[in-house]
């Protein structure tokens, strides 16, 4: 059997939109909260830009060069954008229909309203004028084009007017006016009748209200706002860099002047302004999208989280304080003693920031080592850290420069890291750094000891509070050993050594990964108990992929929890027959990453940063570490059982590679990230970590 | 008691660094770093280390600095061995990487260098039933080959023969061959060392063969036949077949087969080539992996825990089997030798609180009065000079260069009139080498001159300090006229060392 054949393998840019349209089914679902939907709708318009700016001119530039060679689903860089495009036009299509047709007309009923010219009474319209001549005006700069004037640089992702005047002569001129990026999309406008609602106005509609201020002399014909997508991944080279942060920020720079890859447009603009766009872009047809309603749907992001509507968000859960760590008790204390697991965001991330914080007061600590990718703005990791360097700790941070999309963030407080007397290292040449690693050493009074934290996600107390991750906190000597040498490898101060218990990415995860999948086969075969479980964000990597294919001809019962990418193609016949895919698209974002196998009735579990993405496993430092706390591998596997269970936001891969909610079949509907909010608020109410009653989710769950 | 400890070890294909901690006599390793860094190549072709190597060396004990002072280790030592060593401008290297980065580098000589290894290997099977039976040690050091004879803990046998896996690997490298003929020339040029090893006194008696090191570890670890066990067992069959499977292969292929690290490869190859060398001297299997690495051993050495101090006089043992055997070799005067040990013995420890000199200086004394006459193998007259070229000219077990030169000198002048400033080696001494001896000179002299008829008349001494006089009251059943005569003629100096006077009676 080959299987290298294209037709077991799903096409990466197709399936990632397929989650794009999962996300979007979220905002079209009645069962969640009005503003929820939109926030899911603004979701899918911030992921389309990502997707445009990184994955669309990633493959546009492999069509530039010539480059022919066909993906693992048999496509070619040109055919790949040509499904795309088929697909993201039906995408918007859809987009704008869920905000046109319900969400808008559904907010308006709730009050909360979208104006347009004609809404507008004399009161409103003088309020606005005032606002645009105070406010808006002084920073509106609109460029003329014609033979004197070159076209002026439009800057990725910026909304922009594009305008049709016509001077006395009957010249037709085209003039562009950048929307200002620094003032609100949408303002509100207060009336003191109807204090109840709330109405706000475009910022585009406001300018096109007041064009005429900007134009004199001319006659505005038409104006239509546009937006415009650039490749925006950063091309630095890393060998030659004799700076790598300066070398980052110089490569930001021209992140705003990439190649086109996407033109937004209004719907019914004037075809001359898409015919002078088009030229001076160079654009293709098919990156062109006629958008019915307002462009960019990020910035819709403001509106769902607007204070008050409660009643139109989800209910609040609180994540819950882990019942190991009591109040007044040094965490060092526990961890000494026992390994604690922490899953947000239904358990609180404040945990790891008092251990830090602990660890930079106490005087027994002499070193603290960390690795971060992404923190927040203002973020108390960093605030902390920077403290215990003050307070005389040796503090070593590992920053990630390079993590998409945070580079200039982490230019700004990786230079302050510094000037706090941090050791602050940027990784490795040609590698991103995405371990998520915490090391504290503690001189004790019997002797060195190390005290890690290890986790699936970033130190990013704002993301704890969304993303699904879970850190684990532990003494074990050979895990304090592995995490030391990890650090001297991260900063190039070792060669890696013979790891203890991690597996190491690049150099071993992979294999370690196929290892362990053979494992399966072999048990299979000899006592038919073969069993894999997988949880994480993204399938692509083709060696894995071929190992769970040829594990489930082995009969191996394979179930593979992806959130996103799947390129594997689960349930087709003699090949993938053992195989489910699910993806749970839920309130919060799907993000841990867990690996079970079953090891004959001996299960191996492991928590990982790392997805099964080939730049995971080559062009990435990632980090797998086993569970071996019998009482933190049940908890795992209770995790592992809800999510299988859950029939309301759990899909299901199809053979064409669709995906649809889980059948009934007359069971009970459990949704596993609300099951698990009560699983661990039970656990700490009863403050045993323990087995829960399973009764509770009223389901009977699959037996791992 | 914890303590802390840190090791940096200069070798020559890399850097390390091990911060290990003792407690209670176990000693746990914290930290464990490794910089690749070829210096060994540079100083087996030019003879020399390039500043430009040295600034890479300089860049590692910085990165390694940061790490001491994240455990904020107190106790570090830097060491090196032939990488360094062997290197012409070794001084101005030495300057420069103190210049750079505060520290003291030490240079270990070769002897020093097994010696360590050594103790470390009986300390690591002080608790197995291995330790009582005879043991061939070898280990493949970087610049030469370490062999020793072992009985009951005891080393009766010691060589240094100058080839080491990346000396080999040099030679290889000057050939510029393909894999298939770098295979024939480590053979053929092993053979020539073969007649050495194979005229070792009791090497056919030899019960387990005893190694470490990476190279054999990562033999091992090939294998697939690794366990958890700290001391590992290889099958000699295991090995042989192994390196037919990979004697044709590159580098490349052998690390992509087995997986292991760039910097393991080179010196596999040449290494089991040494083993199979081995193998067909010495027809014992398995042979026996123990887990000792050099920083590990100097590690050991700055703990020195009870244990340690054990086995080190133990081994202090071994380095006077050593002297014993060199006397053998040049025919000396066995029961001579033997009575002005024990005498000198007698009396060193009898004039402790005079001398206040350690343990370490009294083996000193013990191997200057065993070696004191062999230089008569050569000729009598300037005997005493002979002797202390031979000792200057040979490796005793367990003494470093410094060591070497005191009992070298001790033995030079026992006979003839003690002028320090006459002495152009002595000049270059340190003034407390030099006190040291003068003390252990008047010791030897004495003991020397009480058995000056050279047929062991004195069955005990004892020993009275009184008003500026060493009183030796002499237990014997024959007349000791001459060895009362010898005293008067030698008392002279030990008056001026330690301001008594001896004076002998018979009891």
């Amino acid at each position: 059997m080959n299987l290298d054949a294209y037709e077991y393998y799903f096409n990466r840019e197709l399936s990632w939109l397929e989650f794009n349209e999962r996300v979007l089914d979220e905002a079209f679902s009645k069962t969640n909260p009005l503003l929820e939907r939109l926030k899911f709708l603004s979701i899918t318009g911030s992921n389309l830009d990502e997707f445009f700016m990184i994955r669309v001119a990633g493959l546009k530039e492999l069509v530039s060069v010539g480059y022919t060679g066909k993906d693992a689903a048999g496509l070619s860089a040109k055919e790949q954008l040509e499904a795309i495009s088929k697909k993201v036009h039906n995408l918007v299509k859809k987009q704008y229909i869920c905000l046109n047709k319900l969400l808008i007309p559904k907010m308006r009923k709730e009050g909360i309203c979208f104006l347009n010219k004609q809404d507008l009474n004399e009161k409103q319209y003088s309020t606005l004028s005032d606002y645009f001549n105070s406010t808006v005006f002084p920073v509106l700069t609109p460029m003329a084009i014609d033979q004197g004037r070159p076209f002026p640089q439009i800057l990725n992702k910026s909304l922009n007017q594009a305008v049709i005047i016509e001077n006395e002569k009957k010249e037709k001129l085209l003039a562009i006016i950048q929307v200002p990026s620094v003032l609100p999309r949408f303002i509100r406008i207060y009336d003191n009748n109807k204090e109840t609602s709330m109405n706000f106005i475009s910022m585009e509609k406001i300018i096109k209200l007041f064009a005429k201020n900007l134009f004199r002399g001319y006659k505005i014909l038409s104006i239509h706002p546009f937006r415009l997508t650039r490749n925006s991944d950063l091309s630095i080279d890393e060998e030659e860099a004799s700076d790598l942060l300066e070398e980052i920020e110089k490569s930001l720079r021209q992140r705003e002047r990439g190649f086109p890859v996407r033109l937004e447009i209004e719907k019914n603009s004037s075809s001359l302004i898409s015919n002078i766009l088009f030229s001076m872009l160079a654009l293709n047809d098919d990156e062109l999208y006629e958008i019915n309603g307002p462009i960019d749907l990020s910035s819709f992001m403001d509106i769902s989280t607007i204070e008050n509507y409660e009643d139109l968000k989800y209910k609040q859960i609180f994540p819950q304080h882990p019942p190991e760590f009591k109040a007044e008790k040094s965490k060092f204390d526990v961890i000494k003693k026992r390994d604690v697991l922490l899953h947000h965001p239904y358990q609180s991330f404040k945990p790891v920031i008092e251990f830090l914080e602990e660890a930079a007061e106490d005087p027994n600590v002499l070193a603290i080592k960390q690795s971060l990718y992404r923190v927040s703005g203002n973020s108390p990791i960093v605030r902390t850290l920077i403290k215990a360097a003050e307070n005389g700790k040796q503090v070593t941070v590992l920053v990630e420069l390079k993590a998409r999309f945070d580079e200039e963030n982490n230019i700004q407080w990786a230079k302050r890291l510094e000037k706090s007397g941090c050791h602050v290292v940027y990784g490795l040449v040609g590698l991103k750094t995405h371990c998520k690693i915490l090391l504290v050493v503690r001189k004790e009074l019997d002797g060195i000891k190390r005290y890690v934290h290890l986790a699936t996600g970033n130190y990013n107390d704002k993301t704890a509070k969304l993303y699904t991750d879970i850190g684990m906190f532990t003494s074990r000597e050979s895990f304090g050993a592995d995490s030391s040498a990890l650090f001297n490898v991260l900063t190039g101060y070792s060669q890696p050594p013979e790891w203890k218990k991690f597996y190491v990415a690049p150099g071993g995860l992979r294999d370690a990964f196929i290892k362990h999948i053979e494992n399966e086969i072999a048990y299979t075969k000899q006592n038919g108990n073969g069993r894999i479980i997988c949880k994480n964000n993204a399938l692509l990597d083709k060696e894995i992929i071929k190992a769970l294919y040829r594990a489930s001809m082995a009969g191996v019962k394979i179930d593979l929890i992806v959130r996103g990418i799947c390129a594997l193609r689960s349930g087709i016949k003699r090949l993938s027959e053992n195989i489910t895919v699910y993806s749970v698209v839920g309130r919060y974002l799907e993000h841990s990453r867990i690996y079970y196998f079953e090891n004959d009735g001996n299960p191996k579990i492991f928590l990982s940063s790392a997805d099964w993405m080939p730049r995971n496993l080559d062009r990435r430092v990632e980090a797998m570490f086993p569970i071996e706390d019998e009482r933190l591998k049940e908890e795992i596997k209770d995790v592992l059982d809800l999510i299988i269970s859950d029939n309301v936001k759990a899909r299901i891969q199809k053979e064409n590679g669709d995906y649809c909610i889980k059948k009934h079949q007359g069971k009970p509907s459990v949704e596993s990230q609300e099951a698990l909010a009560l699983y661990y608020h039970e656990k700490n109410k009863n403050n045993i970590p323990d087995k829960l009653e399973k009764s509770m989710f009223h389901s009977k769950k699959t037996k791992i | 008691m914890i303590e802390l400890a840190a090791v940096i070890s200069i070798a020559s294909e890399g850097v390390y660094l091990n911060i290990s901690e003792s407690k209670d006599g176990t000693i746990k390793k914290i930290e464990y770093l490794y910089q690749s860094l070829n210096i060994g190549q540079e100083t087996f072709n030019t003879g020399r280390i390039s500043f430009k190597k040295v600034d890479k060396i300089c860049k590692i004990l910085d990165n390694y600095k940061q790490v001491l002072k994240d455990y904020a280790v107190k106790k570090v030592r830097v060491v090196s061995t032939t990488a360094l060593r062997e290197a012409k401008n070794i001084t101005f290297i030495l300057d420069q990487i103190k210049s750079r980065t505060r520290f003291d580098v030490q240079v270990l000589d070769d002897p020093q260098e097994k010696s360590t290894i050594y103790k470390a290997i009986l300390l690591k099977i002080n608790n197995s039933k291995l330790k009582n039976d005879r043991l061939f040690l070898g280990y493949i050091g970087t610049g030469s080959l370490g062999i020793a004879i072992c009985k009951d803990r005891k080393i009766t046998y010691s060589q240094n023969v100058r080839i080491g896996s990346v000396k080999l690997l040099e030679i290889l490298r000057s050939f510029q061959s393909d894999s298939e003929n770098a295979y024939r020339i480590i053979n053929e040029y092993l053979s020539s060392f073969v007649k050495t090893i194979e005229t070792i006194p009791d090497i056919d008696k030899v019960e387990h063969f005893i190694t470490c090191g990476q190279e054999i570890e990562n033999i091992i670890k090939m294998s697939g036949e690794r366990t958890e066990s700290e001391i590992q067992t290889i099958a000699v069959k295991t090995i042989t077949d192994l390196f037919e499977t990979i004697k044709t292969n590159t580098p490349e292929q052998i690390g992509r087969k087995f997986n292991l690290p760039d910097h393991d490869l080179e010196s596999l190859l040449p290494s089991m080539g040494i083993y199979k060398m081995f193998f067909d001297i010495v027809k014992v299997s398995p042979i026996i992996s123990v887990p000792v690495k050099l920083s590990e051993a100097i590690l050991l050495e700055m703990f020195s825990t009870d244990d340690y101090q054990k086995i080190s006089e133990v081994f202090a043992e071994s380095t006077v089997i050593s002297a014993k055997n060199l006397g053998s070799r040049f025919l000396y005067d066995e029961d001579h030798a033997i009575q002005v040990e024990k005498l000198a013995l007698i009396l060193f420890d009898l004039l402790k609180p005079k001398h206040r000199l350690n343990k370490r200086y009294r083996l000193l004394l013990q191997l200057a009065a065993i070696l004191h006459d062999i230089g008569k193998f050569i000729q009598l007259k300037n005997h005493s000079e002979h002797s202390a070229n031979i000792i200057k000219g040979t490796e005793l077990l367990g003494l470093d260069q410094r060591e070497t030169e005191i009992v070298a000198a001790v033995a030079k002048y026992h006979s003839i009139k003690f002028l320090l400033s006459d002495d152009v080696n002595l000049q270059r001494m340190e003034q407390n080498d030099r006190l040291v001896i003068a003390k252990l000179l008047a010791i030897l002299r004495i003991a020397d001159a009480l058995d000056r008829s050279h047929s062991s008349k004195v069955k005990d001494i004892k020993v009275q300090i009184k008003s500026r006089k060493l009183k030796l009251k002499i237990l014997s059943d024959q007349r000791i006229l001459l060895e009362k005569w010898s005293i008067e003629t030698k008392s002279e100096f030990f008056e001026d060392v330690f301001g008594l006077k001896p004076e002998i009676t018979k009891e």
